[in-house]
């Protein structure tokens, strides 16, 4: 018994595509046989198809390509070699031997600062910095310790996006990477110092992964950050990249290596 | 080889690719540029993370998800900040951008049906960025469907009914288009 048109729709372009094997290609190729309505729609949508490829290709990608290599240039003098540099951790700032003042201030800054400009380096403090990097590494080691890491379950961007709304003030990213092997798991409000700020979580095998949010400027180390600063630091085998976007601030903390954190963080 | 060569050996001939992408994501080619130029400076800090086993997969995926972020920013400005829209029609709520189809069309692509060429590039445009991309993925840039799986973040039998019902879309505009002119 041949298939009907409509049972058949879904598929047709999956056959043209060659992503059809065994049965359900040879259900397919006997309906095109024998059905004309059908035949023309893939005619027309190979057709179709044929002039997006013809016409969509955008040309002229050299000049970026020379673009990309200054800025690829500048990103190997700001890293100053293939790692970024680092937040001073906690364990080093309270042990670290004295330093000067402004030798700090320029720890920090050169820490901080990938892509930034000078705002942030006025209104940052080595102090504040310390802090906020405890405390949201404590927050991790909080959750890692609750029975049910999240307050809304779900894989769905489109759930948990949603729920923040009303419970802080920001609007956050959410991004279901379970295909780059970064679930989304789900999200849950939580404090840092005595501000409520959202998180959302993710997992890789068996490595939780948190994102604490919060409004840019909220919180000091981020205060004047301008867009696309960011940041990494590690303490007691936990990493944590930060940064700015769009007037939101993202702290992700992970016991995943940094390398791991660094390529979940380049897909948000 | 270093790094810094390795990297580019691997990513330079993707450029058009990714720029393509973007252009059709953000139909601007100044943002599109931004946005790869940005890509490729993130994929660059990963690389020495990267372990799949497919780099264009990876490298479109991070030009796709800074085109979709620029894309939620935008809407962000103009209050709505709902990823849902990503399916929702365009309609043409920006004359001066919706207009900019691609490059100049060679004088082949000029024989090959250069009427109803232009009919399906403005169709294109017209779609939501979600049916976009799969068309652009699938078409211009030949993926296939666990391919297109992997820079779009869904199932398999997503990218299927996704591409199923952008091709209905598009081909719905365009040969409504057709036979309007017809009766002209
Ligand atoms: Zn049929």
């Amino acid at each position: 018994m041949p298939l009907s048109c409509d049972a058949i729709g879904p598929q047709l372009g999956a056959y043209c595509d060659n992503e059809l094997s065994g049965a359900e290609r040879r259900a397919v190729a006997e309906h095109l046989a024998a059905c004309p309505s059908c035949s023309a729609l893939v005619e027309t949508d190979r057709r179709l198809g044929d002039h997006i490829a013809g016409g969509g290709p955008v040309s002229g990608a050299g000049t970026l390509a020379e673009r990309i290599s200054l800025a690829l240039d500048r990103e190997e003098a700001d890293l100053g070699g293939a790692a970024l540099p680092r937040l001073p951790t906690v364990a080093s700032m309270r042990l670290g031997r004295r330093v000067p003042a402004w030798a700090q201030a320029a720890a920090v800054v050169l820490a901080c600062l990938v892509s930034a400009g000078a705002s942030w380096i006025a209104a940052t403090r080595v102090e504040t910095s310390d802090q906020m990097i405890r405390e949201v590494m404590q927050a991790h080691v909080r959750a890692l310790l609750q029975d049910n890491p999240v307050q809304v379950a779900s894989s769905d961007s489109h759930t948990v996006k949603p729920w923040f709304a009303g419970r802080v003030d920001v609007a956050p990213d959410v991004k279901d990477l379970a295909s780059a092997g970064f679930p989304l798991i789900g999200g849950r409000l939580d404090s840092i110092g005595d501000k409520r700020v959202g998180v959302v979580v993710y997992k890789h095998n068996l490595h939780w992964l948190n994102v604490y949010i919060s409004q840019a400027g909220a919180v000091a180390l981020a205060r004047g950050a301008p867009d696309g600063a960011r940041a990494e630091a590690t303490q007691n085998g936990y990493n944590m990249i930060c940064w700015t976007r769009a007037g939101v601030t993202y702290w992700a903390v992970s016991d995943l290596n940094m390398p791991e954190l660094r390529q979940w963080q380049a897909l948000m | 080889m270093n790094r810094r060569s390795s990297f580019e050996a691997q990513a330079v001939p993707h450029l058009a690719a990714a720029l393509t992408l973007a252009f059709w994501l953000v139909r601007s080619r100044s943002d599109a540029e931004d946005i790869v130029q940005n890509s490729y400076v993130r994929a660059y800090r990963a690389f020495d993370s990267f372990r799949g086993d497919n780099f264009k997969a990876w490298l479109l995926a991070i030009v796709r998800n800074q085109s979709l972020t620029w894309l939620s920013q935008r809407k962000r400005q103009s209050n709505v900040i709902s990823f849902d829209e990503a399916f929702a029609a365009q309609g043409s709520s920006e004359p001066g951008e919706a207009r900019i189809a691609s490059d100049v069309p060679s004088a082949e692509d000029v024989l090959i049906g250069e009427g109803e060429r232009a009919l399906v590039m403005a169709a294109l445009d017209q779609l939501p960025p979600l049916y976009r991309e799969v068309l652009v993925l699938r078409e211009i840039e030949d993926l296939s469907y666990q391919l297109i799986a992997s820079v779009t973040g869904v199932p398999i039998g997503t990218v299927m009914s996704r591409l199923a019902r952008a091709r209905a879309r598009l081909r719905d505009i365009v040969l409504a288009q057709e036979k309007k002119e017809a009766c002209r």
